[in-house]
């Protein structure tokens, strides 16, 4: 039987968030065009882990070398086309990470394998699979066919729910732990460093105000703050490009990049909706966007729409909860 | 030192875009306006400020496609890159970063560049593909999403330092000659200068024919593109200004969030 090899990595022996949608996104694949799926999870010491994604009801082996402790894409693809020799699976899988895509090039290159990225969704056209990724960020689908042999693949994060995460319902698979040997890559990782800023709490607010390109100016940031402030625990947030322009520090950033949040109120200022930017805060109770375009893609996921120009519609908010709030 | 900086040219997402007739690719006729991927324009930058802090170092700029580009490749001589390199490839449509990357591993692998780089991906189909497979093909070791990069005193290594997504940066060291992608922020992209603008207006660019021989092997085919469904179920919000103000804070303070 042909098969799906699911491909999970970790950072310091911890898997990355979000990284069992890839085997929902496999369950749902095998079950159309009746695959068996083998589950690989890398890591410097990764049993914990390794136990933890048997508990999806399928057999897991573990890829343990002290070179896998920090993300090591170059050695990590040798040691899945090894693993592929052993049961040539019609298709491989990674998370749509940059880990993800750099190990999905050096495989497909090493396999002479053909590799669609940031898949989204699939379908069936006779019996073979058509992979539906998106172009310019969410504005055009691309609807791509791979040629009748081994694929790697690269899914977007966000875009299949995990499952019953595990729940005690399925019988859980095996566990196999094996010590790679083999050399390291020429590329030496020297460790890890989290973003320094620590006082931005983004993930403990319950409302975030995020800027985005269409705030225009780094002094327009200012309303923005202000409109924070009018509520309780609320945060700072923006898109990449606003720190891009170093007008807020990375610490703010929202999105796969930076940090995912779920608050209760989400206020899009000005941000047209990248998908690294949804990814990270569609999970928010409440969205409210405020942008002048009105096909901005923000707005698909959006609970209440403005359009409008936020150094208009900013203060006018602030003026108008000062009169309602104030006067009492 | 020799510098390799990988260019591509992608549609403006400010022009609107529109779906070809036969759903093949994005129209490139009309009111479509043509930019410098902005990724590869901070890989570029990062290319003259090591030459600006080494000295004795060439930036070459190199692009795949159609005659087009060749504005790209121009606005690169500009923007501080000694030559341009245009590996003519007029197809249209899709074209595989397999096939890209095959292209510039072919031209690049007798030059004997000791660092290349690429913009972390392009803005229109995003696929993080083309620098990690042509470090595969010439061997090269790679690290990608680079946010700060440090060439050793012995200029034999570089220390990378990569962003992963969640706020958390790896620092990789990498034997040279090697390739980086760049991520968006690691530097800020120059204007042109006169004398620079005035020199690429002279100066002719380095066509290569492209060969896709070198793809060895079927890609992956494009089936047809559509537009998103819009899927919202969100409320707009409608009336002047104010009148809009009003209702969002009614609806907040109703969901008792004010």
């Amino acid at each position: 039987m042909k098969s799906i090899l699911v491909i999970i990595d970790t950072i310091e022996n911890r898997p990355p968030p979000s990284c069992f949608e890839l085997i929902s996104f496999a369950e749902q694949f095998a079950a159309t065009f009746s695959l068996e799926i083998q589950v690989a999870i890398a890591g410097g010491s990764i049993g914990e882990t390794a136990e933890k994604a048997a508990r999806f009801g399928h057999d897991v082996i573990g890829l343990e070398h002290d070179s896998l402790f920090h993300p090591n894409p170059e050695f990590l693809a040798r040691a899945v086309a090894a693993l592929m020799e052993e049961s040539r699976p019609r298709y491989v899988c990674f998370q749509h990470t940059m880990r993800g895509c750099h190990m999905a090039a050096s495989l497909s290159s090493r396999e002479n394998a053909s590799c669609i990225t940031a898949v989204e969704s699939f379908s069936v056209s006779g019996d073979a699979p058509v992979f539906r990724r998106s172009l310019f960020n969410g504005k055009i689908n691309l609807d791509l066919a791979p040629p009748p042999d081994s694929v790697v693949l690269t899914v977007l994060p966000g875009a299949f729910a995990v499952t019953d995460g595990g729940s005690s319902s399925k019988k859980p698979g095996s566990v196999e732990i094996r010590r790679l040997s083999g050399v390291d890559s020429p590329g030496r990782p020297l460790g890890i460093s989290e973003s320094a800023e620590e006082s931005v709490r983004l993930e403990e607010s319950d409302v975030i105000i995020s800027a985005g390109r269409g705030i225009g100016a780094p002094e327009n940031l200012e309303l923005v703050r202000a409109v924070a402030r009018l509520f309780p625990n609320s945060a700072v947030g923006a898109s990449r490009i606003v720190c891009d322009q170093k007008w807020i520090p990375y610490a703010h950033q929202v999105g796969v990049t930076g940090k995912t949040v779920a608050p209760k109120l989400y206020m899009a200022c000005g941000i047209s909706g990248a998908q690294q930017h949804i990814a990270g805060m569609k999970g928010s109770q409440l969205i409210v966007a405020v942008n002048t375009d009105p096909r901005a893609a923000i707005f698909s996921i959006s609970d209440y729409i403005i359009i409008e120009d936020l150094k208009t519609f900013l203060p006018l908010l602030i003026q108008k909860h000062e009169e309602l709030y104030k006067q009492s | 030192m020799k510098i390799l900086v990988c260019v591509k040219q992608v549609h403006d997402t400010e022009s609107p875009l529109e779906i070809d007739g036969d759903r093949r690719w994005v129209r490139d006729d009309g009111p479509i306006a043509f930019r410098m991927n902005r990724y590869d324009e901070f890989a570029l930058e990062e290319a003259v400020l090591i030459r600006e802090a080494l000295g004795d170092v060439t930036v070459d700029a190199l692009s795949v496609g159609p005659l087009r580009f060749s504005s790209t490749l121009k606005k690169s001589l500009e923007k501080g890159a000694a030559n341009g390199i245009h590996i003519l490839y007029e197809n249209g449509g899709y074209c595989p970063p397999s096939l890209t990357a095959a292209l510039i591993a072919g031209y690049a692998r007798d030059k004997s560049y000791d660092l290349i780089l690429c913009g972390v991906m392009a803005e229109d189909d995003m696929q993080c593909q083309v620098g990690p497979l042509i470090a595969a093909r010439l061997g090269l070791p790679c690290a990608v999403s680079v946010v700060k990069e440090t060439i050793g005193p012995d200029k034999k290594r570089i220390t990378a330092e990569c962003e992963l997504e969640g706020g958390i940066n790896e620092i990789i060291e990498l034997p040279m000659p090697c390739l980086l992608t760049i991520q968006s922020g690691i530097n800020r992209p120059r204007y042109p200068s006169l004398s620079n603008v005035l020199r690429a207006k002279e100066q002719k660019l380095v066509t290569v024919p492209a060969d896709p021989g070198l793809l060895t092997r079927r890609p992956e085919q494009p089936v047809s593109l559509s537009y998103p469904e819009k899927s919202s179920t969100g409320m707009v919000i409608s009336g002047t200004p104010e009148q809009k103000a009003e209702q969002l804070l009614a609806i907040l303070h109703e969901k008792s969030l004010l």
